[in-house]
């Protein structure tokens, strides 16, 4: 099992960083947004992009290019949750997934179409080149080991409590003082740039990018990631990416044929989906409090957490 | 000009099966609130039971393997409603909890389906259905015809049962409450299951046409799904004409700028108009009635 997961560590990494990412926004914000995959997308078509048109394809270039992109769409999302809640915002991000995903498909010098872009050239860094086996991986997960750091500050911070406070309880956040906007556009600015960065790294990482793998299925099995991995924790989107990626390639394992990998992660994941949702609405990591009959106290108190900082 | 006539009556039989889909989106959603997004996946899974049936070799086939599709969505339909969505709203879970498993719900179908199914791609193949008459100068098949009139049917049928009938009186009680439903003696659970099955049997027929005029996989494309609800978003709560006009508005739509602009950027614009139309209007195009 460990060998066969050893050759996906990257991948693992950079689905956590997607799915951190989604987390801000749908796991500790409440704004279940169906279009993260979407934003992993663009992420990565901004780099084949620069590569189609002959720019610089160098990392440092790439990221900050794709991350402007990245957090500039997710906050025309946001602008989207502004205007409506709850279930419409669902539908309203639907739209917005399929909106993306049928413009990649039509812009073919950047994603090449149905076919998807191909042999994309290997990350750089101001020209030293990752391209040997390991040193990507290691970059990765160097990468993704930073952000994560970043997302441990960012919730501890007085930002993350308003965030978490606005999952929990909106209208209390709004009657203590806060204005929620902001607060929103932010959030999602955070989790598109997230996304946006771990598209850059998966493209440059696979050498391909193709529509299918950032279309509305994918985005649906990511919220049921954040869901079932426990939305209020970071670990929660490392389990989820393990999950992600490792839950296909252990089925290989038993003697699955290659082709109902896909079929089955989507059965496993809709499955888990419908039982958290049914059984234990505040995620797997409310299982215990809920138990014991606290999840409404564990709501409140990041309230007035963020109330009394 | 012949050929934006040709884009527009295009338009027009697309319309009529989206419009037939929103009128089943509309039963459940006008009725319940919920956002029953697994609709798509009943479509498919109706559509796939026919198919397995023969319903693609032979005209004669279709008219014996369609109800049994219906049957088959209906009864999966109603287990949701049951099983899942019922079992929640006594949990007390909120609308986009409900929403979300529907969600899930479509993800886990479509995989059975895949599982079941294979990757194979199905076409209705015979040629009747294909062959197309010259009226006033547009290119309309047999199936043109057909699609146009089911739409209209389901549409008038579902208009007339809602308003008219004794059912169609519970179902509108449910609708605008279901507690005060049961305090006058109407067995809503009962009503509500009727409301399902007639939806998924109507998302089945919404399939079955989309599924001739194009063809069947087992992967369920939510694009159709998705029109349905945004018809029904677009129209406002309670109205299935409006619910049947909208999804009308919107084939043709597609049906225009699919011949005016080059590749497929028909369906970014006509989502791309819903996430104007509700930056601009989030209540919806009709705002302000209220039911």
């Amino acid at each position: 099992v460990i060998q066969v997961l050893e050759g996906d560590v990257a991948l693992i990494a950079i689905y956590a960083i997607v799915i951190l990412g989604l987390g801000f926004i749908a796991g500790m914000g409440g704004l279940f947004s169906v279009c993260q995959a979407g934003m992993f997308g663009i992420g990565a078509f901004v780099f084949s992009g620069l590569y189609a048109y002959g720019a610089p394809t160098d990392l440092l270039v790439a990221m900050p290019v794709a991350i402007v992109c990245g957090a500039g769409i997710s906050v025309v999302v946001a602008l989207v949750a502004l205007r409506v809640s709850g279930d419409f915002f669902v539908v309203a991000s639907f739209a917005l997934q399929i909106v993306m995903t049928s413009v990649l498909y039509n812009w073919s010098t950047v994603s090449g179409g149905p076919s998807g872009a191909y042999g994309l050239p290997s990350p750089t860094i101001g020209g030293v080149s990752f391209a040997s086996p390991g040193r990507n991986e290691v970059l990765i997960v160097v990468v993704a080991a930073v952000l994560f750091a970043f997302a441990w500050w960012l919730r501890r911070a007085p930002f993350g409590k308003l965030v978490r406070a606005m999952g929990a309880d909106e209208p209390a956040l709004q009657a203590a003082g806060f204005e929620p906007a902001r607060l929103k556009l932010s959030t999602f600015a955070i989790g598109g740039m997230l996304a946006a960065a771990a598209g850059v790294l998966y493209a440059s990482y696979i050498g391909i990018a193709q529509v299918d793998d950032f279309d509305i299925n994918v985005s649906i099995v990511l919220l049921a990631a954040v869901l079932v991995g426990g939305s209020r924790s970071l670990w929660g989107s490392v389990i989820g990416g393990f999950v992600f990626i490792g839950l296909p390639r252990l089925l290989t394992l038993v003697n699955t044929p290659a082709s109902l990998a896909g079929p089955l992660q989507e059965l496993i994941f809709g499955g888990l989906l419908v039982a958290v949702m049914m059984f234990l609405p505040e995620g797997i990591a409310s299982g215990p409090a809920r138990l014991r009959g606290r999840v409404n106290s564990a709501g409140r108190s990041s309230v007035t957490q963020a109330v009394e900082r | 000009m012949e050929l934006l006539w040709q884009a527009l009556v295009q338009g027009l039989i697309f319309g009529s099966i989206y419009g037939v889909g929103a009128v089943g989106f509309a039963l459940v959603y006008n009725t319940t609130r919920i956002f029953h997004v697994v609709y798509g996946a009943l479509a498919n899974l109706g559509l796939l039971v026919a198919m397995a049936m023969g319903a693609g070799s032979h005209p004669w086939r279709l008219f014996a393997t369609v109800p049994l599709g219906m049957v088959a969505a209906a009864l999966v339909g109603v287990a949701i409603y049951v099983l899942v969505y019922r079992t929640m709203a006594h949990r007390g879970a909120t609308p986009i909890n409900i929403f979300v498993a529907s969600l899930g719900l479509n993800l886990l179908i479509s995989a059975v389906l895949q599982i079941v199914y294979g990757p194979t791609t199905l076409y209705f193949d015979y040629p009747s259905l294909f062959r197309t008459h010259q009226l006033a100068g547009l290119d309309l098949s047999d199936l043109d015809l057909i699609c146009i009139v089911v739409g209209l049917v389901v549409a008038g049928t579902a208009l007339v049962l809602i308003r008219r009938t004794f059912w169609g009186r519970q179902v509108r009680a449910v609708s605008s409450s279901s507690e005060v439903a049961a305090l006058v003696g109407v067995r809503s659970t009962l009503v509500l299951v009727t409301v399902f099955a007639a939806s998924s049997a109507i998302a089945m027929l919404c399939g079955l046409l989309y599924g001739m005029q194009t063809s069947v996989a087992a992967p369920v494309d939510p694009t159709l799904t998705l029109l349905a609800a945004i018809s029904v978003l677009l129209a406002g709560r309670g109205s299935y004409f409006g619910a049947y006009s909208a999804g009308m508005c919107l084939g043709v739509v597609e049906g225009i700028v699919a011949a005016e602009l080059p590749g497929q950027w028909s369906v970014a614009v006509v989502f791309g108009i819903f996430v104007i139309v509700t930056l601009a209007r989030p209540r919806g195009l009709f705002a302000g009635r209220v039911t």
